[in-house]
């Protein structure tokens, strides 16, 4: 595997720095900064020690992880400024009363926002965007800070794959070779279960078993029609709104759900909004207070138009980086602009533009009041500079893990050791790859190829078996520590992350779980004869 | 020193040292000077380690 002959004791070395992480983390209940420290250390150790990666090497990993870094946080500086600013002039509040107001039921706000408006918005931007905005609006309905992150969390991870426009699809398909009009709709129906199985679980995050079985109608009725139209998005050659559209139409289901009164009402609530969640108005109104959101919407469409991407495709930054060999003869590939950062296309650029020309407006409406620019930032820096160091520390390790080879020891001994079982097990090294990276196309890029030649030396479908890769890679979201540490740091919980991880980490194996026996249902039973 | 200037040193630390460790492993390719970055790199991670 190349270079390296994997042995249970070199994947068992491989494992210890994620152990490291998992252990601090969420065992010992450490900070993000001193967890992602000591599992830096380890990676550095092992990666040194045991798979022959040299200082240059090294040093090239945590450069590369940095630029990686650099991507993100940009991201997350950008969207908790934005909503620092919002909160000062009360607009989560106004969002929260009108939402309150439009879905009274607080469940079904819950399956609105963090499911299907989630999904929209990963359909459109991704990146950790989602949680970003929508973990506030959350807050701001009144689900407590932690469930919110990881309400989030999960309800987005049913768009990752087919979100960003398609991103992560493509990757898989490109990587796989697998022709677009075989890989699409059957990847489309693979995601059928997490799309509904996302619903449940925010259900059951929002209320516990009463909640899930509140919400059989409501999640099954949208799930079902989400589902059926990223199959026929996927279908029809239109993979990269296989998110966007069933995101947005699965509002409107859980808002004409609501409105109709097809779903049973929590106790002493109406089915329109219960008139004691409702505060008092404010300066804003919801279109003011939501304003940021329309416009980073609007720009996120507008930056997805292909002349526009032609135009602007020049106009970004990112490092090259050379082909590197480990002791142990494992080769990193070249990189070219590394972890571009588009100067139009990126989130944070978008974000910024949003925040803008939304305080261009309230300035314009009188709302803007003295020191909110300086008083804001003053919250950003100290809510971000945690994450930031927690974020940089965690990449930087999984970097050194790539790039000594030390991930792929692990992926590859999973495949080699799981056999007849390795359908069910293939969605975890998904799930290994967003985790390690944050990225959905990452994982699929790092381990698309192995799943595929994994799955032919098994003679099982290549095409279940790449869906199966993808769709765990999707889910894997839900426990990556880079959207974690970003839902974590827009509602103030920073130094928290592993009380969110603690609880993220059993839904997101529960779901893979699922999703691990589909696959091994369509590969040795239901569809044995597919390519 | 507190939690939170100890903090606050790592991630400058960190953010300094990014220029450095890929000028010294990418563009010169000095031995030395990539030992030297990534063991200002190591104290950056420690300090957050400490904290």
């Amino acid at each position: 595997m190349n270079g390296i002959e994997v042995t249970p004791a070199l994947w068992l070395l491989a494992f210890i720095p994620v152990l490291v992480l998992l252990v601090t983390f969420i065992g010992l209940r450490w900070g993000a900064p001193k967890a992602g420290a000591a599992a830096w250390f380890t990676a550095l150790i092992i990666g040194w020690a045991g798979f022959g990666g040299d200082a240059t090497l090294l040093a090239t990993a945590n450069a590369k992880g940095l630029s990686l870094a650099l991507f993100v946080l940009t991201i997350i500086w950008s969207s908790v400024y934005l909503y620092n600013v919002a909160d000062r002039l009360d607009a989560p509040r106004v969002i929260g009363t009108t939402m309150t107001r439009l879905v009274g039921d607080n469940l079904m706000q819950c399956l609105l926002i963090a499911w299907c408006f989630s999904g929209f918005v990963q359909g459109i931007t991704g990146f950790g965007v989602p949680v970003a905005v929508t973990t506030p609006l959350l807050t701001a309905v009144g689900v407590p800070p932690i469930a919110a992150v990881v309400m989030t969390l999960v309800g987005h991870s049913w768009a990752v794959t087919f979100g960003s426009m398609g991103s992560s699809y493509y990757t898989i398909q490109l990587v796989t070779r697998l022709p677009e009009p075989l890989i699409g709709p059957w990847m489309a129906m693979f995601f059928a279960l997490p799309t509904i199985t996302c619903g449940f679980a925010v259900a059951h995050i929002q209320g516990g078993m009463p909640a899930v079985r509140r919400s059989l109608l409501p999640v099954l009725l949208t799930g079902s029609i989400m589902a059926a139209l990223a199959w026929a998005l996927a279908f029809a050659g239109a993979p990269q709104i296989a998110s966007v559209f069933p995101g947005l139409v699965g509002c409107i289901v859980i808002w004409g759900i609501t409105r109709l009164g097809l779903v049973k009402t929590e106790a002493g609530l109406a089915a329109d909004g219960g008139e004691s969640q409702v505060a008092p108005p404010g300066r804003l109104n919801f279109n003011l207070a939501f304003l940021p959101y329309y416009v980073l919407i609007g720009l996120s469409i507008l930056s997805q138009v292909p002349a526009l991407k032609d135009a602007t495709r020049n106009l970004a930054w990112g490092l090259d980086f050379p082909a590197l060999q480990t002791g142990l003869g494992y080769v990193v590939a070249a990189e070219k602009t590394y972890a571009k950062i588009n100067l139009v296309s990126h989130p944070a650029p978008l974000i910024a533009g949003a925040a803008l020309a939304s305080f261009a407006v309230y300035a314009a409406r009188g709302l803007w009041t003295k020191g909110l620019v300086g008083g804001a930032a003053r919250v950003t820096i100290k809510q971000c500079v945690p994450t930031s160091v927690g974020i940089a520390t965690t990449v930087m390790m999984a970097l050194m893990m790539n790039d000594t080879g030390m991930t792929t020891t692990l992926a590859h001994g999973i495949a080699r050791a799981t056999g007849p079982l390795f359908p069910l097990l293939s969605p975890y090294i998904g799930v290994l790859g967003s985790f390690m990276t944050g990225s959905n196309t990452t994982s699929n890029v790092m381990f698309g190829a192995l799943q595929m030649e994994t799955a032919k030396g098994l003679a099982v479908s290549t095409v279940i078996i790449s869906a199966a890769q993808s769709a765990g890679g999707s889910l894997g979201s839900i426990i990556a520590p880079a959207k974690v540490l970003v839902g974590a740091a827009v509602v103030g919980l920073s130094g928290r992350e592993g009380d969110v991880m603690r609880q993220a980490v059993p839904y997101c194996l529960i779901l893979v779980l699922l999703l691990g026996i589909q696959a091994w249902l369509f590969a040795y039973v239901f569809f044995r004869s597919l390519a | 020193m507190n939690k939170r200037a100890r903090l606050n040193v790592s991630f400058a630390l960190i953010w300094v040292d990014f220029p450095v460790l890929y000028y010294a492993a990418v563009t010169a390719r000095d031995p030395v000077l990539t030992a030297a970055a990534l063991a200002l790199m190591a104290l950056a991670v420690l300090v957050a380690l400490f904290t």
